[in-house]
Protein backbone atom coordinates (compact mmCIF):
# COMPACT_ATOMS: atom_id res chain seq x y z
CA UNK A 1 0.00 0.00 0.00
CA UNK A 2 1.10 3.62 -0.90
CA UNK A 3 2.03 5.61 2.54
CA UNK A 4 2.89 9.22 2.31
CA UNK A 5 4.81 10.31 4.85
CA UNK A 6 5.30 14.14 6.39
CA UNK A 7 7.16 15.03 9.57
CA UNK A 8 6.53 18.43 11.60
CA UNK A 9 9.13 18.41 13.63
CA UNK A 10 8.71 14.94 16.17
CA UNK A 11 5.05 14.64 14.76
CA UNK A 12 4.62 12.54 11.65
CA UNK A 13 1.61 12.54 9.23
CA UNK A 14 1.10 9.27 7.76
CA UNK A 15 -1.42 9.16 4.73
CA UNK A 16 -2.26 5.27 3.64
CA UNK A 17 -4.06 5.23 0.20
CA UNK A 18 -5.99 2.70 -0.22
CA UNK A 19 -7.58 -0.23 1.54
CA UNK A 20 -6.18 -1.81 4.95
CA UNK A 21 -7.55 -5.34 5.02
CA UNK A 22 -5.33 -8.33 5.52
CA UNK A 23 -3.64 -8.29 2.63
CA UNK A 24 -2.60 -4.15 3.31
CA UNK A 25 -2.39 -3.71 7.06
CA UNK A 26 0.92 -4.99 7.33
CA UNK A 27 2.14 -2.81 5.05
CA UNK A 28 0.88 0.16 7.24
CA UNK A 29 2.25 -1.42 10.62
CA UNK A 30 5.89 -1.67 9.54
CA UNK A 31 5.87 1.62 8.34
CA UNK A 32 4.37 2.97 12.01
CA UNK A 33 7.67 0.60 13.75
CA UNK A 34 9.75 1.85 11.09
CA UNK A 35 9.32 5.45 12.22
CA UNK A 36 7.96 4.96 15.77
CA UNK A 37 11.23 5.88 17.73
CA UNK A 38 11.71 8.59 15.22
CA UNK A 39 8.39 10.45 16.38
CA UNK A 40 6.35 11.61 19.26
CA UNK A 41 2.88 12.44 17.73
CA UNK A 42 1.46 9.90 15.38
CA UNK A 43 -1.20 11.95 12.86
CA UNK A 44 -2.98 9.08 10.88
CA UNK A 45 -4.78 10.94 7.69
CA UNK A 46 -7.30 8.43 6.49
CA UNK A 47 -8.79 10.72 3.59
CA UNK A 48 -7.53 8.08 0.86
CA UNK A 49 -8.25 4.80 2.98
CA UNK A 50 -11.89 3.87 1.74
CA UNK A 51 -12.14 0.10 3.52
CA UNK A 52 -11.34 -1.12 6.46
CA UNK A 53 -11.42 -4.55 7.79
CA UNK A 54 -10.51 -6.13 11.40
CA UNK A 55 -6.69 -6.66 10.64
CA UNK A 56 -6.97 -3.15 9.56
CA UNK A 57 -8.45 -2.47 13.43
CA UNK A 58 -5.97 -4.81 14.99
CA UNK A 59 -3.24 -2.34 13.39
CA UNK A 60 -4.50 0.56 15.29
CA UNK A 61 -5.31 -0.73 18.41
CA UNK A 62 -2.02 -2.43 18.53
CA UNK A 63 -0.15 0.42 17.58
CA UNK A 64 -2.28 2.82 19.98
CA UNK A 65 -1.06 0.68 22.79
CA UNK A 66 2.63 0.76 22.21
CA UNK A 67 2.62 4.39 21.29
CA UNK A 68 0.48 4.74 24.33
CA UNK A 69 3.33 2.73 26.47
CA UNK A 70 5.68 5.34 25.85
CA UNK A 71 3.83 8.32 26.53
CA UNK A 72 2.99 9.17 22.90
CA UNK A 73 -0.08 9.94 20.78
CA UNK A 74 -2.20 8.48 18.04
CA UNK A 75 -4.63 10.75 15.99
CA UNK A 76 -7.05 9.32 13.20
CA UNK A 77 -8.43 12.26 10.98
CA UNK A 78 -10.21 12.38 7.69
CA UNK A 79 -12.30 9.52 8.85
CA UNK A 80 -15.03 8.66 6.07
CA UNK A 81 -18.66 7.67 6.96
CA UNK A 82 -18.49 4.02 6.13
CA UNK A 83 -15.13 3.54 8.14
CA UNK A 84 -16.70 5.69 11.08
CA UNK A 85 -19.33 3.54 10.91
CA UNK A 86 -17.09 0.13 11.40
CA UNK A 87 -15.29 2.03 14.22
CA UNK A 88 -18.79 2.75 15.80
CA UNK A 89 -19.75 -0.98 15.26
CA UNK A 90 -16.51 -2.14 17.24
CA UNK A 91 -16.69 0.06 19.94
CA UNK A 92 -13.35 1.61 18.49
CA UNK A 93 -14.95 5.49 18.03
CA UNK A 94 -14.57 6.04 22.32
CA UNK A 95 -10.94 3.97 22.22
CA UNK A 96 -9.09 6.15 19.57
CA UNK A 97 -8.42 9.29 18.93
CA UNK A 98 -10.33 10.76 15.95
CA UNK A 99 -10.67 13.88 14.98
CA UNK B 1 -26.20 -20.99 -7.54
CA UNK B 2 -22.67 -19.89 -8.59
CA UNK B 3 -19.84 -21.81 -7.34
CA UNK B 4 -15.95 -21.06 -6.57
CA UNK B 5 -13.19 -23.25 -5.22
CA UNK B 6 -9.84 -21.50 -4.14
CA UNK B 7 -6.68 -22.57 -2.19
CA UNK B 8 -6.73 -21.36 1.58
CA UNK B 9 -4.11 -18.56 0.18
CA UNK B 10 -4.92 -15.23 1.89
CA UNK B 11 -3.38 -13.95 -1.86
CA UNK B 12 -6.43 -15.21 -3.47
CA UNK B 13 -8.91 -12.86 -1.42
CA UNK B 14 -8.91 -9.91 -3.81
CA UNK B 15 -10.44 -12.47 -6.75
CA UNK B 16 -12.91 -13.97 -4.77
CA UNK B 17 -14.19 -10.42 -3.71
CA UNK B 18 -14.32 -9.47 -7.07
CA UNK B 19 -15.93 -12.37 -8.77
CA UNK B 20 -18.93 -12.85 -6.25
CA UNK B 21 -19.07 -8.64 -5.92
CA UNK B 22 -19.32 -8.46 -9.71
CA UNK B 23 -22.47 -10.27 -9.77
CA UNK B 24 -24.24 -6.72 -8.47
CA UNK B 25 -24.51 -3.65 -10.10
CA UNK B 26 -24.17 -1.42 -7.16
CA UNK B 27 -21.89 -0.05 -4.74
CA UNK B 28 -23.93 0.66 -2.16
CA UNK B 29 -23.40 0.37 1.88
CA UNK B 30 -24.57 -2.91 1.62
CA UNK B 31 -21.70 -4.14 -1.13
CA UNK B 32 -19.22 -2.89 1.36
CA UNK B 33 -20.70 -4.90 3.81
CA UNK B 34 -20.49 -7.59 1.94
CA UNK B 35 -17.38 -6.95 1.24
CA UNK B 36 -16.44 -7.37 4.79
CA UNK B 37 -18.22 -10.41 5.22
CA UNK B 38 -16.52 -12.32 2.51
CA UNK B 39 -12.99 -10.84 3.83
CA UNK B 40 -13.49 -11.93 7.35
CA UNK B 41 -14.88 -15.41 6.88
CA UNK B 42 -12.46 -16.63 4.32
CA UNK B 43 -9.81 -15.03 6.53
CA UNK B 44 -10.39 -16.70 9.41
CA UNK B 45 -10.53 -20.11 7.48
CA UNK B 46 -7.15 -19.41 5.84
CA UNK B 47 -5.58 -18.59 9.07
CA UNK B 48 -7.43 -21.01 11.79
CA UNK B 49 -8.88 -24.23 10.08
CA UNK B 50 -5.67 -25.67 8.33
CA UNK B 51 -7.71 -26.29 5.36
CA UNK B 52 -6.25 -27.35 2.20
CA UNK B 53 -9.45 -25.52 -0.72
CA UNK B 54 -12.16 -23.42 0.14
CA UNK B 55 -15.29 -23.55 -2.15
CA UNK B 56 -18.15 -21.02 -1.99
CA UNK B 57 -21.75 -21.16 -3.87
CA UNK B 58 -23.10 -17.68 -4.19
CA UNK B 59 -26.14 -16.51 -5.74
CA UNK B 60 -27.87 -12.89 -5.74
CA UNK B 61 -31.78 -12.60 -5.98
CA UNK B 62 -32.83 -9.31 -7.36
CA UNK B 63 -36.69 -9.93 -6.24
CA UNK B 64 -36.05 -10.17 -2.81
CA UNK B 65 -32.36 -8.43 -2.63
CA UNK B 66 -31.20 -11.31 -0.93
CA UNK B 67 -27.24 -12.45 -1.43
CA UNK B 68 -26.75 -15.77 -0.49
CA UNK B 69 -23.39 -17.33 0.40
CA UNK B 70 -22.06 -20.64 1.46
CA UNK B 71 -18.58 -21.31 2.51
CA UNK B 72 -17.53 -24.70 3.11
CA UNK B 73 -14.17 -26.33 4.02
CA UNK B 74 -12.09 -29.54 4.83
CA UNK B 75 -10.61 -27.83 8.01
CA UNK B 76 -11.16 -28.14 11.45
CA UNK B 77 -14.32 -28.28 12.73
CA UNK B 78 -15.58 -24.96 13.63
CA UNK B 79 -18.85 -23.26 14.92
CA UNK B 80 -18.44 -19.55 14.93
CA UNK B 81 -21.74 -19.08 16.39
CA UNK B 82 -20.60 -20.93 19.57
CA UNK B 83 -17.38 -18.38 19.78
CA UNK B 84 -17.80 -16.23 22.69
CA UNK B 85 -18.71 -12.73 21.43
CA UNK B 86 -16.04 -9.83 21.41
CA UNK B 87 -17.27 -7.67 23.94
CA UNK B 88 -16.81 -3.96 23.31
CA UNK B 89 -14.57 -2.24 25.61
CA UNK B 90 -14.37 1.53 26.97
CA UNK B 91 -10.66 1.89 27.65
CA UNK B 92 -7.65 1.20 25.65
CA UNK B 93 -5.83 -1.08 27.86
CA UNK B 94 -8.78 -3.66 28.07
CA UNK B 95 -9.58 -3.73 24.01
CA UNK B 96 -8.63 -7.35 22.76
CA UNK B 97 -6.57 -7.20 19.34
CA UNK B 98 -8.09 -10.58 18.80
CA UNK B 99 -11.84 -11.58 17.87
CA UNK B 100 -13.21 -9.07 15.96
CA UNK B 101 -13.25 -10.85 12.74
CA UNK B 102 -15.83 -12.98 13.90
CA UNK B 103 -18.06 -10.09 15.76
CA UNK B 104 -17.92 -8.17 12.50
CA UNK B 105 -19.34 -11.03 9.68
CA UNK B 106 -21.83 -12.00 12.54
CA UNK B 107 -23.32 -8.25 12.98
CA UNK B 108 -23.11 -7.53 9.09
CA UNK B 109 -25.13 -10.81 7.88
CA UNK B 110 -29.26 -10.99 8.38
CA UNK B 111 -28.77 -14.53 8.74
CA UNK B 112 -26.35 -17.05 9.48
CA UNK B 113 -26.62 -20.85 9.99
CA UNK B 114 -23.31 -23.70 10.35
CA UNK B 115 -23.45 -27.44 9.75
CA UNK B 116 -20.62 -29.59 9.70
CA UNK B 117 -21.35 -32.59 7.42
CA UNK B 118 -18.79 -35.18 5.37
CA UNK B 119 -16.11 -33.69 7.45
CA UNK B 120 -16.71 -30.08 6.31
CA UNK B 121 -17.71 -27.11 7.91
CA UNK B 122 -20.31 -25.34 6.21
CA UNK B 123 -21.31 -21.60 6.41
CA UNK B 124 -24.69 -19.95 5.29
CA UNK B 125 -24.94 -16.35 5.28
CA UNK B 126 -27.91 -14.11 3.75
CA UNK B 127 -27.67 -10.29 3.53
CA UNK B 128 -30.12 -7.93 1.79
CA UNK B 129 -28.90 -5.63 -0.11
CA UNK B 130 -31.22 -2.36 -0.38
Amino acid sequence: MEIKKEYKNDELIMSPIGRLDTITSDDLNNAIIEEKDNLNSLILNFQGVDYISSAGLRVLISNMKSLKNEDKSLTIINVNDTILEIFKMSGFDKILKIE
Amino acid sequence: MNSLKFKAEIENLYEINNIILSQLNTNNKNTKDLELIIEEIFVNIVKYSNADCIKINYSYNAKTSIFNLEFIDNGIMFNPLEHEDYSKKEDLDSTPVGGLGIFFFKSLSDSISYEYKNNENHLFISKIIK
